[in-house]
């Protein structure tokens, strides 16, 4: 029944029927042979995460993986069922979790050839971890093994910046209005910031010359006075944007060519 | 004659099959263990999955509106509450929790009206009637009402009886409330920027409304001293003073009526808080 819904593309539908599955075994725990019970349940664990992962709730789609009976002595099985686990952690974000998961299953699978298609799985959540050198060393393994023509050392060499530091940025800032900004990588920003800091204290300067103290107080002075710790502010809270855009477009080179890589193969 | 004998034992299987497919016991097997399935899924907090296994069951309006409730999408749990019939087992839970969910979307005269017609026999759940009664009357700010339900409260069921006091507590605050007058505030914030935002209670704004309304009062003095009234100086900054002070002015107005509505919702969720209290106790809801 369910399956049928699964391939109807009933999906949630599907994974209430498998529950239902799912409970009715439990119901009938002590009348089944413990061998079976254990491949009946992590199938139908196995279907449900699917028709989760199809809704793309992968919170759910975690947690179900959480009920997998990892007592399977078949190994190719038993890293299935780690795979699976290790996977739905990767996309629900969870990845302190699912990096945990992998050196799990590399530790209890004892079948290395199977371990190999942990790589690209690996890569990819170690880079979301910010993690570039294991995830180098990893990726120029990967890289071998497929034989591809791909330089490892060109792709990572973003490794050799440093990240932009928000303190620096600030301190630039107070040193010279407009230098943080410029340094976060917002030029534009930081003259602009800089061209009205001018013209407050110009205003300022110009009518304290000529006597107007009030106005040059309160419209010049203290109107430079936001401006000045304003920009400063935000010029460290740009370096953040910028450290966050630089993560995510590494990430991403990274991972089109693996995820091209890969649909190849599967062809 | 053997015709006859075979028209009789026909209508014998007829009459026999059609009493056991409608034995109400096999019915209520087929039923019991979709319950219990039902049930576990509730458990465990899979909700979305309780409402599809039910979808397309009208026998459930119970479960489907437990589930709708505990994900907090009250419009819907009320419309299914509301349809379960009189003989189910959790007839009474759902009248509660249909009165709950209709004080939280505000509608006081409708929770009001399915708590009073409620019968019930347990002492535990008359006490409990009568104080989510008391708990409508509050949030009404009907206080007649509230005084007359609030004399039966008799402390003596521990899963509310703390709750009682508690609702007594917030009637005592909102009779001792004192009422500002946003008409006084304006005639303040008239004479002194600022103080009438402090008598309204946020004393911060005040300060630096008065600040504000100061610096540019002296500005635009000095622009029309140095200046005189045709400069474009002057006219610049009498034009904000003029805003910033008219602004000063509504704007105390406007924080009195702000804070008396802020202290209402603080009161209002305090209330709406001990009334759900005792429901989760003795529905474990």
């Amino acid at each position: 029944m369910a399956d049928s819904l699964m391939k109807g593309h009933e999906y949630a539908l599907a994974a209430v029927y498998y529950e239902k599955a799912l409970f009715d075994q439990n119901q009938q725990v002590d009348t089944v042979i413990s061998e079976n019970f254990r491949l009946l349940t992590n199938t139908l664990l196995n279907q449900k995460i699917q028709c989760q992962k199809a809704l793309r709730t992968f919170e759910d789609a975690w947690q179900t993986a959480q009920r997998f009976d990892l007592n399977e002595p078949n190994d190719t099985l038993q890293f299935k069922l780690r795979y699976e686990g290790a996977l739905c952690g990767y996309l629900s974000q969870r990845y302190n979790e699912a990096y945990g998961q992998i050196q799990q299953t590399r530790f209890y699978t004892r079948d290395t050839t199977l371990t190999a298609s942990l790589d690209v799985l690996e890569i990819l959540t170690l880079n979301e971890l910010e993690r570039w050198t294991e995830s180098k060393v990893i990726f120029a393994r990967y890289v071998s093994r497929n034989r591809l023509t791909i330089q490892v050392d060109k792709l990572y060499d973003f490794l050799k910046k440093k990240p932009k530091n928000p303190d620096k940025a600030q301190l630039l800032s107070f040193l010279m209005p407009g230098l943080g900004q410029i340094y976060a990588g917002y030029p534009k920003e930081g003259l602009i910031s800089a061209g009205l800091q001018a013209l407050s204290l110009g205003f300022g300067a110009y009518h304290v010359l000529n006597h107007y103290y009030w106005i040059s107080f309160f419209s010049g002075a203290s109107l430079f006075q936001a401006l000045y710790f304003g920009g400063a502010r935000r010029a460290s809270i740009m370096t953040g944007e910028t450290n966050q855009k630089r993560k995510v477009q590494n990430n991403q080179k990274i991972r089109a060519i693996l995820v091209e890589n890969e649909q190849k193969k599967a062809k | 004659m053997r015709k006859v004998i075979r028209l009789f034992l026909s209508y014998c299987k007829r009459v026999s099959f059609f009493l056991l497919f409608s034995n109400p016991l096999f019915a209520q097997q087929a039923l019991s263990s979709d319950s219990l399935f039902i049930e576990y899924l509730l458990e465990k907090k899979y909700y979305n999955d309780v409402l599809h296994w039910t979808q397309h069951r009208q026998t459930f309006p119970y479960y489907r509106g437990l589930a709708f409730y505990n994900q907090l999408k009250l419009d819907s749990a009320l419309h299914y509450f509301e349809q379960v019939p009189i003989h189910h087992p959790n007839y009474i839970k759902s009248k509660f929790l249909e009165g709950i969910g209709h004080t939280f979307q505000k509608r006081y005269q409708k929770a009001d009206q399915v708590l009073s017609q409620l019968s019930t026999s347990d002492s535990l759940l008359t006490a409990l009637r009568n104080f989510q009664l008391a708990g409508v009357a509050l949030l009404e700010r009907d206080t007649l009402k509230f005084v007359s339900y609030r004399q039966q409260f008799n402390g003596k069921y521990f899963a509310f009886s703390q709750e009682e006091e508690k609702l007594g507590e917030n009637y005592r605050l909102i009779q001792q409330h004192k009422h500002k007058s946003p008409l006084l505030a304006g005639l303040m914030s008239a004479i002194v920027p600022g103080s009438g935002k402090i008598y309204a209670g946020k004393t911060g704004q005040g300060l630096i409304t008065f600040i504000q309304n100061l610096a540019l009062g002296l500005q635009t003095y000095e622009a029309y001293r140095r200046d005189g009234w045709k400069s474009p100086r002057f006219l610049l900054y009498s034009g904000l003073f003029t805003f910033f002070y008219v602004g000063n002015i509504w704007g105390s107005t406007l924080t009195v009526h702000i804070r008396k509505q802020e202290f209402k919702d603080k009161v209002n969720e305090q209330i709406l808080f001990n009334m759900q209290i005792p429901i989760r106790t003795v529905f474990n809801q």
